[in-house]
């Protein structure tokens, strides 16, 4: 994003602002979510990168409201069309789920139906939605979805075990674009593939987004297809957001400690023989979400921990001004340096 | 020179009862590892090309159905219990999971001691104790942080370093590590991979790295194997093969990787022949004589229903793709 295009009073598609999620457990409450921050123009990608606990997919079912107890969605707000999906009732939600927010899944091959067939899946989800259409119709209908994402007509009469598990991810996708919602998450969505289908899928996931003018949230932890895909980028830390700016500035020049580490550890085909298996990991782990350390969450593991890193907790803070009106295009990092 | 353990022609199909289609999961496989030249070999591959059937056929858990796998030349079926007490010694194995590879209802010292006991590497049980606590610091863990723990205790990176101290606990001549940082998370994958560099430079152990991951397997490795669909498809030292791939699918492969590098998009033109249309994939059936790839090939040819040999392009290279052929050039 190069903050150009926003800078004229566009809407995000998407703004969420201070969202909390936590887990209620017999051994106390647990922060999965804790005052995380982002907006989403139209037509753009946002991925959201972090460890596993790091509350990136917390953060995705909590904007589908797919927490469930010992789960809680305790504060903040998801904006998309002048609603706030957190204070709708669940009959309300229902319905914007695929026409204005909809998701596509990790893991395919356990979100289909294995005993319908694949249109009468793609069917129900607008059947739900009340669109009464003679049974013509609906055929056309999922026919064009299964083009859009690239798959024969002839699908649409297969169960899904008979097919591969791109085209099951593809499936998902005609799913979720079924009802042209307005923000897409993909949650990890070719985590199980290997390289050459994902980058298939990911093209034809980018086009269909462009089609729609929707906004992309995408979560995961591979930055190299965040490279291929997003326009901004957000890193997630102990349920934080600790980082977030354009793609470029946070590969290029990051900020947070935390995010300089996570793009120094990654193996790279750059390197010639003599750089190669030079590889740094970040020393340490992950906190436990029972007993994070007081102050900032990462100090026990930074290298440029000072004195009153452990007492006070940094807050994201602009440290790159792009200069756009609205503030898009800014980096931010919650880091006491700053 | 007699290698230490060796692969010679192996092929493996499964699903051979009656009814069942043939599918063969390896085909006509050579691979051989010597004691006195420890290396770190890739064997890279998407699902199904074969590479777990390797690191299972090398562990002796199942037997090729056609060609030979050697243990000191002599075929792994045919060892005396002493030979095959030393077989078990010298070739461990790491696991993709942390998480199931051990047993919940007990603490990780046991997954330590087990082996310790079963063979004769400690006299005493204070030996013992001494022998993993000096193995857990090899691998840059703290005892006392880590054993007397139970498994959920410890982090996925923290479990899977265990496992990498169990397998260098028995002073092994091979470690087969299959998918060993598929499921540890980004800050981990590097400090695990740079112990097996260590394992190798420090204690003059084979390597040999299962993955999906071109790009890790580029970073620790010596030698490259890249597979597809369960014949070879490239072979070589892994700076020339990554850097200038010549068989059609290493280089669609390496065209796909995503690289963390805004500057480095994806290059678009790749070819691809739709093979999202494919409903059901046939080649792996054992009929099928011809090229692996040949389907999703741009360079396809009349030729290619014939199946490849391996071409050597260089010295310590070789390609299965007729583009190789000596009588084109």
């Amino acid at each position: 994003m190069n903050g150009v295009s926003t800078a004229n009073g566009a809407v995000p598609a998407l703004e969420v602002s201070d969202l909390r999620v936590s887990y209620h457990t017999t051994r106390g409450e647990v922060k999965a979510a804790d005052g995380v921050s982002f907006s989403i123009m139209p037509g753009k990608r946002m991925g959201l990168v972090g460890e596993s606990g790091s509350g990136k997919s917390t953060t995705a079912l909590a904007l589908m409201r797919l927490i469930k107890p010992p789960g809680e969605i305790t504060g903040g707000e998801a904006i998309v069309d002048g609603t706030d999906l957190l204070q709708l009732n669940n009959e309300e939600m229902r319905s914007a789920k695929l026409s204005k927010i909809a998701l596509v899944p990790q893991g395919a091959m356990n979100s289909l139906n294995p005993v319908a067939k694949v249109k009468n899946q793609i069917v129900d989800g607008l059947r739900d939605h009340g669109a009464q259409r003679s049974s013509n119709e609906y055929r056309d209908l999922v026919y064009d979805l299964l083009g859009k994402v690239g798959l024969n007509p002839q699908v649409g009469e297969m169960y899904p075990h008979e097919l591969s598990g791109g085209m099951k991810q593809r499936v998902t996708i005609a799913i979720a674009i079924s009802m042209g919602p307005q923000v897409i998450i993909a949650d990890e969505p070719t985590s199980a593939l290997d390289v050459v289908v994902q980058r298939q899928i990911m093209e034809t996931l980018a086009e269909l987004q462009e089609e729609l003018g929707a906004a992309i949230l995408l979560i995961g932890h591979d930055i190299g297809l965040m490279a291929q895909f997003v326009d901004t980028l957000g890193v997630m830390y102990a349920g934080r957001l600790v980082e977030t700016g354009t793609l470029r500035q946070l590969l290029r020049e990051p900020k947070h400690p935390y995010t300089q580490m996570l793009i120094d550890s990654l193996p790279s085909l750059e390197r010639d023989d003599r750089e190669r298996g030079d590889l740094r990991g970040i020393p340490g782990t992950a906190p436990s979400l029972y007993a994070l350390p007081s102050g900032c969450p990462f100090h026990p593991r930074c290298p440029q921990a000072m004195d009153n890193c452990s007492s006070d907790e940094p807050v994201l803070k602009v440290v790159t001004d792009e200069g756009g009106a609205d503030g898009q295009g800014d980096q931010q990092a919650a880091c006491l340096l700053y | 020179m007699s290698a230490l353990i060796e692969l010679r022609n192996t092929s493996k199909i499964f699903g051979t009862g009656w009814f069942s289609r043939k599918t063969v999961a390896l085909r006509d496989f050579s691979l051989s590892v010597y004691e006195d030249q420890p290396t770190i070999t890739a064997l890279v591959g998407e699902s199904g090309s074969g590479k777990t059937t390797i690191a299972r056929l090398l562990l002796g858990i199942i037997p090729p159905t056609s060609g030979q796998v050697l243990y000191r030349d002599k075929p792994v079926g045919d060892l005396s219990r002493a030979e095959r007490r030393q077989f078990r010694r010298d070739v461990q194995v790491i696991f993709q999971d942390p998480f199931e590879v051990y047993n919940p209802f007990y603490k990780v010292d046991h997954a330590l001691h087990l082996p310790v006991r079963k063979t004769d590497v400690a006299s005493s049980r204070e030996e013992a104790v001494e022998i993993i606590e000096n193995t857990l610091r090899q691998v840059g863990l703290n005892p006392r942080d880590t054993l007397g723990r139970y498994p959920h205790q410890l982090s996925g990176g923290q479990r899977q370093r265990v496992m990498v101290a169990r397998a260098l606990l028995l002073s092994p001549k091979l470690i087969v590590a299959d998918e060993p940082v598929s499921m540890v998370d980004a800050s981990l994958r590097a400090t695990i991979l740079e112990n097996l560099r260590q394992l190798n430079a420090e204690f003059g152990i084979s390597i040999l790295y299962i993955t999906h991951d071109l790009t890790t397997a580029y970073e620790i490795s010596e030698r490259i194997v890249v597979l597809y669909r369960g014949v070879v498809a490239e072979e070589g030292d892994v700076v020339p093969v990554v850097q200038e791939p010549e068989h059609p699918y290493t280089q669609l492969l390496i065209g796909s990787i995503p690289m963390p590098d805004p500057d480095q998009k994806w290059q678009s033109g790749l070819e691809v022949v739709a093979p999202t249309t494919e409903v059901a994939n046939t080649t792996m059936d054992a009929e099928y004589s011809g090229c692996q790839f040949a389907d999703r090939c741009p360079h396809a040819m009349e030729i290619c229903k014939e199946a490849p040999p391996l071409y050597a392009t260089a010295s310590n290279r070789v390609v299965s793709c007729h583009l190789y052929r000596s009588d084109v050039d």
